[in-house]
């Protein structure tokens, strides 16, 4: 924010036009959101696609980099599958 | 016969059994007698006590008619609407210069520009004038915490220091020269009222006033700010707007006299000679052309043949330090590179030249003051060189203190800007001086106490000698110190 000398208690509705069109051609240069997300997606794809372990673990939800499965799986059982979303 | 009283407590009997008996409210005739016979007797309340009856007492269980509440009983939540956005902000920031329900004090003399400067008047309470109160509430002198909503109407008590405080300002003026000062004092001690009455003393004396209501404001990032083009400031749009609105609302009689000298090509608005200069402040509310524009109008005030400037500021020390704003390489600004504080600075540490005679004040506060070592180093050294200018006799055995060698921290543009100030310390108000603002108090209705020597000098000694803020708290709060 201070690239743009935008105040920690500033508003949106009290930045100046010429600021907030700085502020979106800088975030128009960066992968975001849906773009980021679907970057993620491709590169499990891609693991999926070439039938690696990594990708196969990703498939059944389960944790990817050699960790137990006894317990304390929640978070991969969570996050791990090819349409990944977070 | 019994007494009344217990014989082993000594305890004295109460009113309510030594008083006649007609004063008694009488509720029931038994149970008063009943009290006056045995002051520890039970039997007045058994007796008062309805009777139970057998059958819905004891005969049924215990548990019948009640409910089994599991889990925790919900209140039923009044739902209340919430307050708007910014509202409760409002009300803390309120400045109330009135009330009703205080007494008005008549027959006070008003506060003029003359009486200010007359060693006579020290002790004297007075009204201020319905027009000045306008201009210091414009200007935003007034402060919440001062206690002016107790009273009916604005008045203000003249010490001996605002006395010679403002003859230290009509004369550097009178002679063309510039005053440099910064008030300091303990808390409560009545910096920024003296700070009030310096800039009531200006507005009197048709004086150009300006004045930065906190310093705070500018530097701990809370407002917006933008880089100035071709330079290493940075600005305060918005807050130099309201500046320029709060200067033109106060100043505007004597800003319209004047016309605009030079030109001004390379301001976004039209500004053309022989235009009035307070239309230079009102032309643009754009808060992005605000900082050009007030630099044009500064340059302007400083030409020959202008009226002295007041240039003041309270709570220095916010603007002593790094301010928390952050430039686009992310690094803390300094607050000196802040044009607002720069312009302040500048004429505070005597780079500014005012040709037509100027005040530049710096008002400390305690209330809310960060620790900067370097700031009271400086004001320290100050007033050292200050003894020693004005006992040049005795200035052998003045000391000026030396910086801590083993101190890094020290902040030299600091040292540079409160270079050769005149410091003025504001202690407790006199005895006299007390004693009629007690008058005032209790006059107002608000102190229901005799005014004599002895509560006088009470709340004078409790305050720790005077200590204005201290009476205040004794004397019109419920505190009791």
């Amino acid at each position: 924010m201070a690239k743009h000398t935008i105040h920690p208690l500033a508003r949106i509705e009290n930045v100046s036009p010429k600021t907030l069109t700085a502020l979106t051609a800088e975030l128009s240069n960066m992968t975001l959101d849906n773009d980021a997300r679907r970057l993620v997606q491709e590169n499990i794809q891609r693991l999926r696609d070439m039938g690696t372990y990594r990708g196969r673990r990703h498939a059944m939800g389960l944790p990817v980099r050699g960790q137990r499965t006894r317990c304390q799986i929640e978070n991969a059982k969570k996050l791990n599958k090819l349409e990944r979303w977070g | 016969m019994a007494s009344t009283n217990c014989w082993r407590c000594l305890a004295r009997p109460t009113q309510r059994l030594l008083g006649p008996a007609s004063i008694i409210p009488s509720v029931t005739p038994a149970s008063i007698t009943a009290s006056i016979t045995a002051a520890f007797s039970t039997s007045a309340l058994l007796a008062a006590a309805p009777a139970k009856s057998s059958e819905t007492g004891m005969s049924r269980h215990i548990r019948i008619g009640k409910k089994l509440v599991l889990g925790k009983k919900k209140k039923p939540t009044e739902k209340k609407k919430s307050p708007a956005a910014g509202e409760r902000k409002a009300f803390r920031k309120r400045i109330t210069l009135s009330n009703d329900n205080a007494i008005e004090v008549r027959g006070l003399p008003e506060f003029t520009a003359e009486r200010v400067v007359d060693l006579e008047s020290a002790g004297l309470v007075t009204k201020i004038p319905v027009e000045l109160v306008d201009q210091l509430r414009a200007c935003e002198a007034f402060k919440a915490s001062q206690n002016w909503k107790l009273f009916r109407s604005p008045h203000m008590l003249i010490r001996e220091e605002t006395v010679e405080l403002a003859k230290q300002m009509t004369e550097a003026v009178d002679k063309k020269e510039t005053l440099r000062m910064v008030i300091t004092g303990d808390r409560g001690s009545g910096k920024s009222i003296l700070g009030l009455q310096a800039l009531a003393t200006g507005f009197m004396n048709k004086w150009i006033v300006i004045n930065i209501p906190e310093g705070l404001e500018l530097t701990t990032a809370i407002t917006d700010y933008s880089q100035v083009p071709n330079s290493d400031l940075f600005a305060h749009p918005t807050y130099t707007i309201k500046l320029m609105q709060a200067i033109y609302a106060t100043n505007l009689p004597i800003l319209s006299q004047h016309r605009v000298q030079k030109d001004h090509l390379h301001l976004p608005i039209a500004v053309s000679r022989g235009m009035p200069l307070s239309s230079m402040l009102n032309q643009s509310k754009e808060p992005e052309f605000a900082w050009p524009i007030l630099q044009a109008f500064w340059q302007e005030l400083l030409l020959p043949g202008r009226p002295p400037v007041l240039f003041s500021l309270d709570g220095l020390a916010h603007v002593m330090r790094v301010s928390e704003y952050r430039s686009p390489s992310f690094e803390l600004i300094h607050s000196h590179d802040l044009g607002l504080v720069r312009l302040f600075t500048d004429a505070l540490g005597g780079k500014t030249a005012f040709p037509n005679g100027g005040v530049v004040l710096g008002v400390t506060s305690k209330g809310n003051a960060p620790l900067l070592p370097s700031m009271d180093l400086a004001l320290v050294q100050a007033a050292a060189e200050q003894a020693k200018r004005e006992a040049p006799e005795a200035a052998a055995d003045i000391e000026v203190p030396e910086r801590d060698p083993f101190y890094r921290r020290y902040d030299d543009r600091v040292f540079d800007a409160l270079k050769g100030v005149r410091v003025f310390h504001v202690q407790g108000l006199s005895r006299p001086e007390a004693r009629a603002l007690m008058e005032y108090w209790a006059a107002s209705g608000i102190v229901r106490l005799r005014i004599d020597e002895k509560t006088v000098t009470e709340k004078w000694t409790i305050a720790g000698a005077g200590i204005i803020g201290e009476m205040e708290r004794s004397a019109l709060y419920d505190i009791r110190l």
